[in-house]
C-alpha cells in the first residue's frame, strides 16, 4: 500500500477535500518524526510505539575477508507493536 | 509530544475542530492497522516502511530519517581489527556451527510443551494428553506418546551444566555466556593438538640427531625455517558451504578438497614443460568423447563452403609427420610447410587431379618428341654452313689480267628462281618458325608479367573525391627537404645570383648608352633651337594674352554698365509709353539695318578708366625677337614679379640644361665627332600675323574705340551663343521680339513656376490664330472691375435717396 491509496481510503471515511486531506496526512507524519527526534520515542494507542535505542559497538567475523571487523555504535529506530495489534495479526493468521 | 498535541496542532493549522482532527488521526491509523492485518506491507513516503512476516511487524525508516537520528555516529565507519588464518577460521566456523546447533537443540534440554490443537486426528493422540519432545542430534523433535517406552531422559538444564564447568572458578555465573564456554572448549582442543605436533617434531629431531645424515638435516632445517604458509583461497562465505558438508564429519572433507585444489596448480608451476611431452600428447586419443570444438569443425567447413571460401585442409592422421623427424631437415620442411599452408578447396582439387593425369599421360611425351626433333634440326642447321663452304671451294676462281683497265661493270642483279625444297627441309622450316613463335610468346608473356609487376609497384591509390585519399598521394610526391644536400642549395643560389647580376649589368649598359646618345643630341643642336629662344617667345605670347585680356575686361566693363538713354541719330524710334516691346523681325539684318546705339562721349568718359593706364602698342612689328622694345616697362615689371615666384619645375630644368650646355660648348673640342643619326629639324615657331598699323586721328579715337568694343561684343555673342534658358533668350530666338526693358530672368524662378504665364505663351505661340489675335491687339485690356463697383455705389446712393424721399413724403406730408 502506498501513501496515495492510504489517503484515498482515509478520505472515503472522512468528509475532507482531497488536497486538504493529503496535507493533513503529511503533517501528521511530520509531527510524529519531530517528536521522535525530540523525545526519542512516540506512542500511538492501539498501534504501537516508536523508540530510538543505542546499539553499542560490536565485532563480527567476515568469512569472505577472513578478518574480524569492529562496528561503530548506532542509534536505531525500532517499532514495537501494541499487544492489541499483535493479537489482531495472530487472529488474522489463524 | 502526544497524540493530543498533534491533534491540537492540526486543528489550528487547518482550522478544524479538535474532534474532527482526532477523528481524522484515528482514521489514519485505523486504515494502517486494517492494511497490516490483511497482510499488506505499507510504505509511507518520507517516513518508512512497515513489513509483515509471520505475524510480526518490522519497521525500516527512510535513510534520511535514520541518518538524522544517528547524527552522533554518522562519521564513524567499520574497522578491520584482526586477520584470521585458515586454521583459526576453521575453528571459528566450527564454533559458530556448534553455536547454531546448540541454539536449535537448546529447547530439547528443557521440556517443550506444545499447545494442543483442538482438531487433531485420533490416531496421533488423544485430546488432553501431554506430548513431550525427545533430544535429538538434528534438532527435530520426535513426537511420541507418553505410553511408549522411550521416555525423556533428563540431561539437565543449561544452568546446571554451566555450574559443572565452572565449579572451580571464581567467576559469577551470570557474567559467563554460552559463547565463552564453547570458545574455551575449542581453544583447549586446538592447544592440545598443537602440543602433540610439537612433541612429534621434537621426537623426530631427536631420532635424527642420533643418525646424522647431511641430507636429512638440511630437510629438517628447511622445515623449521620455512615460514608458515597460508594458501590463498577464494573468498567463501559460510552460506556457500553445501548442505551435505554441514554435518560434523563431512565438513573437514570439504576443507580438504579446497586445500587440494589450491595446492595442485602450484605443483604444476614447478614442472618444466618439455616440447617432446607436448608433441607426444594427443588430447583427442586420450579422451573417448570428442570435445565441443571438434564437433563444431564440420559445421564450420560447411559454412565456409557456402561462402565459397577456402577452408583449411583436413589432413589424415597418417599424413601427419612427427616433429622429431622434421627437426633434422629444417629448410625443406619449411618449404613444404609453405606449400601446404595454402588452403585449396576440395572441389578445385578434384578438378585438378584428372587434368594432371592427362598432362602426365599425353602432353609430356608429345613435348619430349618435339624436343628431340628440335635437337635434330639444330644439328642439321649447324651442318649447313659447312656444306656451303665446300660448294664454294669447288667453284673456279675469278682471274683479272694485270695492267688492263677493265671497266667496272655493274652486273645486273638476277633474281634466282625459287628452288624447290625437299620435304625434310620444309619440316625444318616449319619447326624453326614454330620455335620462333614459342620464343616470341615467351617474350611477350614475360613482358606482360613485367608490365603488370611494374603497374602494381607504381600503382597509385584510387583517386576519389575524398581528401583523405588525395593527401597521401600529394605527400608522397613531395620532395623530402631533409634529403636535399646543402651543396645543391648553394649551387642553386649561385645560379640565381649570377642571372640577376647579368640582367642588372645589361640594364646599366643600356642606360649608359641612352644617356650618351642624349648628350650627343644636345650637343649637336644649334643654340637658336634651344630652350632660351623658346622662353622669349613664350614670354611674348604671355604678354599678348595679358594685353588682350585687359582689353576685353575693359570692354566688358563698358558694356555691363547701366543702360543709357539712346538717341537714335538716323532712324527715329518712338519712345515706349507702357511696358515697351520692340520688334525685330527675322528679315532684318542687324549688321546692316539696325543702328547701334552709341553712348554719349561725356558719359563714357565718366565710366571708362583713363586711356593712359592701359597703353596698347600702336604698332606691332613682325620680328618677334625685337618685341621687348615694344613692351611697356610696367608690364615687364609685372611679368618679372609674377614669373620669379611662379617658376615651375620644367623651367628650372630648362635653366639647368642651358647652363650645362653652355659649359659643354665652352669645353667642346674642335675635333668632336658628329653623330651618325639624323637629328629631326626643330620646328620654328612663327609669330602671329599682325595687321598693319592704322593711323587714327585723335578726334575719332573715341569713336573707334567704341566701334571696336561693339564689334568685339558682337563677336563674343556670336561665338558663345548660349543655349536659350531664360525666357528672353527663348523669346528672341523664336519670335525675334525683344523687350526694351526686359528684366533679367532667373532660371530658378522659371523652374519654380514663377513664369508659368510665359510658358503658356510660348506653348500657344505656335498656334497661328492666337498669334494673329495677339498681333492685332497686343495691348488690349478688359474693363476694369472698379467700374462695376462705382455703378453699384451710385445705385445704392440713389436707392437711399429714394427711400429718404419716400419717408419724407410719408411723415412730413401727414
Amino acid at each position: 500500500m502506498n501513501k496515495e491509496s492510504l489517503i484515498k481510503k482515509i478520505l472515503a471515511k472522512n468528509s475532507v477535500p482531497v488536497s486538504k486531506g493529503e496535507a493533513m496526512v503529511n503533517r501528521i507524519f511530520d509531527l510524529i518524526k519531530n517528536s521522535i527526534r525530540e523525545n526519542k520515542s512516540f506512542n500511538i494507542e492501539n498501534f504501537g510505539s516508536f523508540e530510538v535505542y543505542n546499539r553499542e559497538m560490536q565485532t563480527y567475523t567476515d568469512y569472505k575477508k577472513k578478518s574480524e571487523i569492529l562496528l561503530p555504535p548506532k542509534d536505531k529506530l525500532d517499532f514495537i507493536p501494541s499487544e492489541k495489534l499483535l493479537a489482531k495479526l495472530r487472529k488474522a493468521d489463524e | 509530544m502526544n497524540k493530543f498535541s498533534i491533534v491540537k496542532n492540526i486543528a489550528k493549522e487547518f482550522s478544524i475542530n479538535e474532534y474532527e482532527a482526532a477523528e481524522f488521526f484515528d482514521n489514519v491509523f485505523g486504515v494502517l492497522i486494517s492494511a497490516l492485518v490483511n497482510g499488506k506491507n505499507v510504505n509511507i513516503y518520507e517516513f518508512g516502511k512497515f513489513t509483515i512476516n509471520k505475524s510480526k511487524i518490522y519497521f525500516s525508516p527512510v535513510k534520511r530519517f535514520s541518518e538524522e537520528l544517528n547524527y552522533n555516529y554518522n562519521n564513524l565507519s567499520a574497522v578491520r581489527i584482526r586477520a584470521y588464518s585458515d586454521d583459526e577460521l576453521k575453528s571459528k566456523y566450527d564454533a559458530r556451527v556448534q553455536r547454531y546447533k546448540d541454539k536449535r537443540t537448546a529447547g530439547t534440554e528443557q521440556e517443550l510443551h506444545y499447545p494442543i490443537p483442538e482438531k487433531i486426528p485420533e490416531y496421533l493422540n488423544k485430546i488432553g494428553e501431554e506430548i513431550t519432545a525427545k533430544k535429538t542430534d538434528t534438532g527435530i523433535a520426535v513426537v511420541e506418546s507418553p505410553d511408549s517406552e522411550e521416555i525423556i531422559e533428563k540431561i539437565g538444564t543449561v544452568d546446571e551444566l554451566i555450574e559443572e564447568k565452572y565449579a572451580g572458578e571464581e567467576k559469577d555465573r551470570e557474567e559467563v555466556t554460552r559463547e565463552e564456554i564453547i570458545e574455551k572448549d575449542i581453544e583447549t582442543e586446538v592447544i592440545a593438538e598443537k602440543k602433540e605436533t610439537e612433541t612429534e617434531i621434537k621426537e623426530i629431531s631427536k631420532e635424527e640427531t642420533e643418525t646424522p645424515d647431511e641430507d636429512i638435516i638440511e630437510e629438517i632445517i628447511k622445515i623449521e625455517d620455512e615460514p608458515v604458509w597460508y594458501p590463498v583461497t577464494e573468498d567463501f562465505s559460510p552460506f556457500d558451504v553445501p548442505v551435505e558438508y554441514k554435518s560434523n564429519g563431512e565438513l573437514e572433507k570439504f576443507f580438504q578438497q579446497i586445500d587440494e585444489k589450491e595446492q595442485k596448480p602450484e605443483e604444476k608451476k614447478d614442472e618444466i614443460i618439455s616440447e617432446e611431452s607436448v608433441t607426444e600428447i594427443s588430447i583427442g586419443e586420450d579422451l573417448e568423447e570428442p570435445k565441443k570444438w571438434e564437433k563444431i569443425i564440420p559445421d564450420f567447413h560447411a559454412f565456409l563452403k557456402k561462402r565459397k571460401s577456402f577452408a583449411p585442409k583436413e589432413y589424415a592422421k597418417e599424413d601427419v609427420i612427427p616433429v622429431e623427424k622434421k627437426e633434422e631437415e629444417i629448410t625443406p620442411v619449411v618449404e613444404k610447410a609453405e606449400e601446404k599452408i595454402i588452403p585449396v578447396e576440395e572441389e578445385v582439387e578434384e578438378k585438378i587431379i584428372p587434368i594432371e593425369e592427362k598432362v602426365e599421360e599425353e602432353i609430356i611425351p608429345a613435348v619430349e618428341k618435339v624436343e628431340d626433333e628440335i635437337v635434330s634440326v639444330e644439328e642439321k642447321i649447324e651442318e649447313i654452313p659447312q656444306v656451303i663452304e665446300e660448294e664454294k671451294a669447288e667453284l673456279p676462281p675469278v682471274i683479272q689480267e694485270a695492267g688492263v683497265d677493265v671497266p667496272s661493270v655493274v652486273e645486273p642483279e638476277i633474281e634466282e628462281p625459287p628452288v624447290e625444297k625437299l620435304s625434310h627441309e620444309k619440316e625444318i622450316d616449319q619447326l624453326i618458325k614454330e620455335r620462333e613463335k614459342i620464343i616470341k610468346q615467351a617474350e611477350e608473356d614475360l613482358r606482360y608479367k613485367l608490365d603488370e609487376d611494374i603497374k602494381v609497384v607504381f600503382s597509385e591509390p584510387e583517386r576519389t573525391d575524398n581528401i583523405e585519399n588525395i593527401i597521401p598521394v600529394i605527400e608522397s610526391k613531395k620532395p623530402d627537404i631533409n634529403k636535399v644536400d646543402d651543396r645543391e642549395l648553394d649551387d642553386l643560389i649561385e645560379q640565381r645570383l649570377k642571372t640577376i647580376l647579368e640582367v642588372e649589368e645589361k640594364n646599366l649598359k643600356e642606360f649608359d648608352e641612352e644617356i650618351k646618345k642624349l648628350d650627343l643630341h644636345k650637343e649637336s643642336l644649334p643654340p637658336s633651337e634651344t630652350g632660351l629662344e623658346k622662353t622669349e617667345i613664350e614670354i611674348k605670347k604671355e604678354t599678348d594674352d595679358i594685353i588682350e585680356e585687359k582689353r576685353i575686361s575693359f570692354e566688358k566693363e563698358i558694356l555691363l554698365s547701366p543702360p543709357l538713354e539712346i538717341t537714335p541719330p538716323v532712324i527715329p524710334v518712338t519712345p515706349p509709353e507702357e511696358p515697351v516691346m520692340k520688334k525685330i523681325t527675322e528679315e532684318v539684318k542687324p549688321e546692316q539695318d539696325v543702328t547701334i546705339p552709341i553712348p554719349e562721349i561725356q558719359k563714357i568718359e565718366e565710366v571708362t578708366p583713363p586711356p593712359e593706364q592701359i597703353s596698347v602698342p600702336e604698332i606691332i612689328p613682325k620680328d618677334v625677337s625685337s618685341l621687348d622694345e615694344y613692351i611697356p616697362e610696367e608690364l615687364k615689371a609685372l611679368e618679372i614679379e609674377k614669373k620669379e615666384p611662379e617658376k615651375s619645375d620644367i623651367e628650372k630644368d630648362i635653366e639647368n640644361i642651358s647652363r650645362i650646355k653652355e659649359s659643354l660648348i665652352e669645353e667642346k673640342p674642335d675635333d668632336f665627332p658628329e653623330p651618325d643619326f639624323q637629328i629631326p629639324e626643330a620646328k620654328t615657331v612663327e609669330a602671329e600675323e599682325i595687321p598693319p598699323p592704322v593711323v587714327i586721328p585723335d578726334e575719332l579715337k573715341d569713336l573707334h574705340n567704341e566701334i571696336i568694343q561693339t564689334q568685339t561684343f558682337r563677336q563674343e555673342v556670336e561665338t558663345e551663343k548660349p543655349e536659350p534658358k531664360s525666357f528672353d533668350d527663348v523669346f528672341i530666338k523664336d519670335t525675334g521680339i525683344v523687350y526694351a526693358q526686359s528684366p533679367i530672368p532667373d532660371n530658378s524662378k522659371i523652374e519654380n513656376g514663377a513664369y508659368k504665364e510665359f510658358d503658356e505663351v510660348l506653348k500657344r505661340w505656335e498656334e497661328p490664330e492666337w498669334r494673329k489675335s495677339k498681333d492685332k491687339t497686343p495691348l488690349s485690356y478688359e474693363v476694369p472691375k472698379q467700374g462695376i463697383s462705382k455703378l453699384l455705389v451710385i445705385f445704392i446712393i440713389f436707392a437711399v435717396l429714394a427711400a429718404l424721399f419716400i419717408v419724407y413724403i410719408k411723415f412730413f406730408t401727414k
